[in-house]
């Protein structure tokens, strides 16, 4: 009688020590995940689980004892065995980070811009962790844009965070610089963006002239006879002036930058994760309470699920996380309850995929490097590249024109129908060219008002924005960093104030539009 | 003493009620408080087991911090992350920690000395957050083992030469001629890492800073006193010795402590701060300890119940803060005046416990000290003055830059705490600052 309940009470111990967890989600922690888009998946489509490069999650605690020392045991022998030598052994030796500090979903120009801000200021101070779905960038906006950096905004925010961010791009050379990598180098030609207006838009012209020459930009107003003097190789018919910039404005390789900034935040010590999120667990915060409602009670976003590139799921907790997706930004915000959540949650976050082409012609005479980036009144754009007879050229469709964004296609009839004859009749040499390649992007389009949106979200007090650029996000990469680093670590903005870009506006419908030229 | 040591055993068993085995803890405090009659040396005899004045004190406190300890990991429970494992561990541990305290024999403490060990480091490893706590529990681990296994040898030569290792009729080492000196080394060296002293202090910063706040207030709160404990018993062996060679103890932590407290102020981890606070707090004690003359034997036991209940008390707030903000840094947990008012009256309380202000235990206990210390030389005025000073400035520094300030996020409203929180923070703060009235019945009475 005594040996069997003796025998029962050892049994149950060595049940209660080796069993795995019990999935009981209480009631504080709520989970939001959606199935991820089915245009994004055929990337992460396993046929069959490789390999991991982390080491194994034991759950039970007496497992996670002897397990997490055994696997440390193994990764001490491997490296030792492996030392001078690339080996491929089976025990995987990185471990997983379950919990940061900052988690930054979207490693784009915005997010490394943050995380690389952030770290150069915290150092040891911040685990900042950055998950990318795709680390050759392939539909990235970032890699894909064109480039250009400019100060001609009609929003005084925008004007300055494009000044900070032509002063960064100067002084990436010694910013970014790593030890014992090659110095970093982003082709920066500072040319210049003219901006050409009929008569229709000389007032607005006028206008933002003056808001940004009171800013501190380098622009010049020009009439049309000094429009012909200067670029005899363009005809001015229809147009009754521009403004050029002198300094700080122009066009680099937004790929190079994109890269130098990675490495220099993994340089400083932020971990990039390859892997996608595909849900996470938000936690209410039961004695914050904003109204006197329930639906307004403020949450936090507590975990995130990735899922790594071999298929498994693993989850990092955080304390802050920054929405940096660019294009995906809607849904990733759909999958934390912006957009299906009741009272402030039902706004969703307005940011979607629009695709742009850039088209790259060669012609003979073409003009040569006192070409800046020229704007014509209706959108279409083009500028050089390289010394060599190559430019670039695009133009923003109308809403009727919108392409779908269901593939990287480019369309072809786009170009002859309403960009050459522009540009033809802009710049005559221009009639005669060749084009040689050609890709489509995608705008991270904020269609509330095609600008940025940076800050704290209101009912979740825990996620940061900054998204929506709507395709001036690689010129305010920079800026963008430097404030949302600022308000991480100084609680407020010092340098530009962007409270005029936070979330609110989307919700209280007040939009702030750029004042387009005509 | 049986009672208690079989009884705290069984709390095992009822590891499936979380209430019932903090109920359980409750009741063999108050039990224990009622067996306080050290007016002889050993009281309570059993078989292996009694308790002095200086045990009783400690069992009570590993008793108290224990049903903290319980309290304060809410969040196992909620969360259902193996918390009848967890429970079974912590009480485990306070087993190993009571057979410890109450025992009488000089073998068996160093058995449940070593075997203290294994549920922290179980602890540490299984139920806590970051990477970093493998490193954290290899390093603690290896560090108190290879320091007392010494211990282990000495304590057979010590039988070899008396025939006994019961406490009270154990051999003592009069002479102090090279090998006594290494017999000596070889025995305190165990309870010099253990404290720690300044030189072999690094398991602590990473053992606290990777534990959960489970492990970190028992380390805090208990464990660090074993070293104490230890050292009261068996530097009276070696009484000739120890007056030749405290001089090196009392200089590294005098000047260890000053180093470490200036260490504080560049942390930006908070519970990194509190570590290495309590680096400087025990080495203090250290030096109260080997010096031994009676104001600083008891000035030791007083900074040891003191900052048990007050280093506890800081881990557990800075958890509060883990559990609301997800993070321990510096730069993101900051200005949390703004959104927990009330917390910060308890930081203030606690974090003036930690500086040793009126009427804490602390200031009883370091008061005592000063005069110990400064009685056995007058050039120690200086460590243990720049010591008391640069304690006031971390404190000072910790609770200005986690409450001032401004947050990162404009939420207009204000987290209040939970009545658990404020009734740990009130049994953390009572007797920290009542008991300096009775302050009476922790010094020896002979």
């Amino acid at each position: 009688m005594i040996g069997r309940t003796s025998v029962r009470i050892l049994s149950r111990c060595v049940k209660l020590l080796t069993t795995g967890k019990q999935h009981v989600i209480s009631q504080k922690v709520r989970s939001f995940s959606c199935t991820p888009s089915v245009w994004d998946d055929e990337r992460n489509k396993q046929t069959g689980k490789d390999a991991s490069e982390y080491r194994e999650h034991y759950e039970n605690p007496f497992l996670k004892t002897l397990g997490v020392m055994k696997d440390d045991v193994k990764g001490f022998l491997k490296n030792i065995k492996n030392m001078g030598q690339e080996e491929e052994d089976a025990t995987p030796a990185k471990i997983f980070s379950e919990h940061c500090d900052v988690l930054i979903i979207g490693g784009g120009a915005i997010g490394s811009s943050i995380a690389y801000h952030l770290k150069e200021r915290a150092l040891g101070g911040l685990h900042i962790v950055v998950i990318e779905k795709d680390p050759t960038y392939s539909k990235c906006s970032t890699t894909l844009s064109v480039g250009g950096v400019r100060q001609q905004f009609s929003i005084g925010e925008n004007v300055q965070l494009s000044l900070f961010g032509a002063e960064f791009l100067r002084n990436v050379p010694k910013l970014l610089a790593v030890e014992g990598a090659d110095p970093p180098n982003i082709d920066f030609n500072p040319n210049g963006y003219l901006t050409l207006a009929t008569e229709a838009g000389m007032d607005q012209l006028y206008e933002n002239h003056y808001l940004q020459k009171e800013l501190g930009a380098k622009v010049d107003l020009l009439s049309r006879r000094q429009l012909e003097e200067r670029f005899p190789w363009m005809q001015f018919e229809d147009i009754a002036g521009g403004v050029i910039g002198r300094e700080n404005e122009g066009w680099f390789d937004p790929w190079s930058f994109l890269h130098c900034l990675k490495r220099k935040a993994v340089d400083l010590g932020v971990e990039y994760i390859t892997g996608k999120v595909v849900g996470f667990n938000t936690r209410k915060m039961d004695d914050l309470v904003i109204e006197d409602h329930e639906s307004t009670i403020v949450k936090n976003v507590d975990t995130a699920k990735v899922r790594l590139e071999n298929g498994d799921e693993r989850e990092i907790k955080c304390s802050i996380a920054i929405l940096a997706s660019g294009a995906w930004s809607g849904e990733i915000g759909k999958l934390i309850g912006i957009g299906i959540g009741p009272g402030l949650l039902s706004t969703p976050i307005p940011v979607e995929h629009r695709k742009r082409y850039v088209y790259c012609f060669r012609t003979e005479q073409g003009p040569q490097l006192d070409c800046p980036l020229v704007i014509n009144p209706n959108g279409t754009y083009f500028r050089r590249e390289g010394v060599g007879g190559l430019y670039f050229c695009g133009r923003s469709p109308t809403e009727e024109q919108e392409p779908k964004v269901g593939d990287m296609e480019v369309d072809h009839d786009f170009f002859m129908e309403h960009v050459w004859p522009i540009l033809a009749e802009r710049t005559p040499s221009f009639e005669a060219l060749k084009v040689q390649s050609a890709w489509a992007g995608h705008y991270d389009y904020n269609t509330f008002d095609q600008n940025g949106i940076i800050g704290i979200h209101p009912a979740i007090s825990n996620l940061f924005i900054a998204t929506g650029f709507s395709g001036h996000g690689i010129q305010q990469a920079a800026g963008v960093g430097r404030a949302v680093m600022e308000r991480i670590l100084h609680s407020e903005y010092m340098t530009v104030d962007l409270s005029r870009f936070g979330f609110e506006r989307i919700i209280m419908n007040q939009p702030l539009f750029e004042k387009n030229i005509v | 003493m049986l009672n208690f040591v079989l009884g705290s055993l069984f709390l095992t068993l009822g590891c499936g009620s979380w209430f019932g085995v903090q109920l359980g803890m409750i009741v063999l405090f108050m039990l224990f408080l009622l067996c306080c009659k050290h007016d002889f040396y050993m009281s309570l005899l059993s078989y292996g087991f009694g308790s002095d004045w200086l045990s009783y004190v400690l069992i009570l406190l590993s008793f108290w911090i224990m049903l903290l300890v319980l309290m304060s990991s809410q969040a196992i429970l909620d969360k259902n992350n193996f918390n009848k494992v967890f429970v079974m561990t912590c009480c485990f541990l306070n087993f190993f920690l009571v057979m410890t305290f109450a025992s009488t024999d000089l073998l068996l403490f160093y058995i449940s000395f070593e075997a203290s060990l294994i549920p922290t480091l179980i602890l540490i490893l299984g139920w806590g957050y970051q990477p970093e706590r493998i490193g954290a529990g290899i390093y603690m681990l290896f560090y108190t083992l290879t320091a007392s296994l010494p211990l282990l040898v000495s304590l057979m030569v010590l039988y070899n030469c008396g025939g006994s290792l019961t406490m009270g009729l154990v051999y003592e080492a009069m002479n102090s001629s090279f090998i006594y000196k290494i017999w000596y080394l070889a025995s305190v060296f165990a309870f010099i890492v253990k404290l720690p002293m300044f030189m072999f202090h690094l398991w602590l910063p990473k053992a606290h800073v990777e534990a959960p706040v489970a492990g970190s207030m028992i380390l805090a709160g208990v464990l660090l006193k074993l070293g104490g404990y230890g050292l009261l018993r068996i530097v009276p062996l070696f009484s000739n010795v120890n007056s030749k060679l405290c001089w090196v103890w009392v200089s590294i932590s005098l000047v260890g402590g000053v180093l470490v407290s200036l260490m504080c102020l560049r942390q930006i981890d908070i519970k990194a701060l509190i570590a290495y606070s309590s680096v400087a707090h025990m080495g203090m004690v250290l030096c109260g300890a080997t010096i031994f003359n009676w104001w600083g034997v008891n000035g030791a036991v007083v900074v040891m119940v003191g900052h048990g209940l007050c280093s506890s008390g800081l881990f557990f707030m800075i958890n509060m803060v883990y559990e609301r903000l997800s993070s321990r840094s510096l730069l993101i947990s900051k200005g949390l005046l703004n959104i927990m008012p009330t917390m910060a009256m308890w930081w203030f309380l606690l974090c003036a416990g930690n500086m040793a202000a009126p009427p804490t235990l602390n200031l009883l206990g370091e008061v005592q000290l000063i005069i110990s210390i400064m009685n056995w030389s007058f050039i120690n005025i200086v460590g243990i003055g720049l010591l008391s000073f640069f304690s006031a400035t971390y404190t000072l520094y910790l609770f200005s830059i986690s409450q001032h300030g401004k947050f990162y996020n404009g939420v207009f409203s204000c987290c209040s705490g939970k009545v658990r929180e404020y009734l740990i923070l009130m049994l953390h703060w009572l007797p920290l600052n009542l008991m300096f009235m009775v302050g009476s019945m922790m010094l020896i009475v002979f």
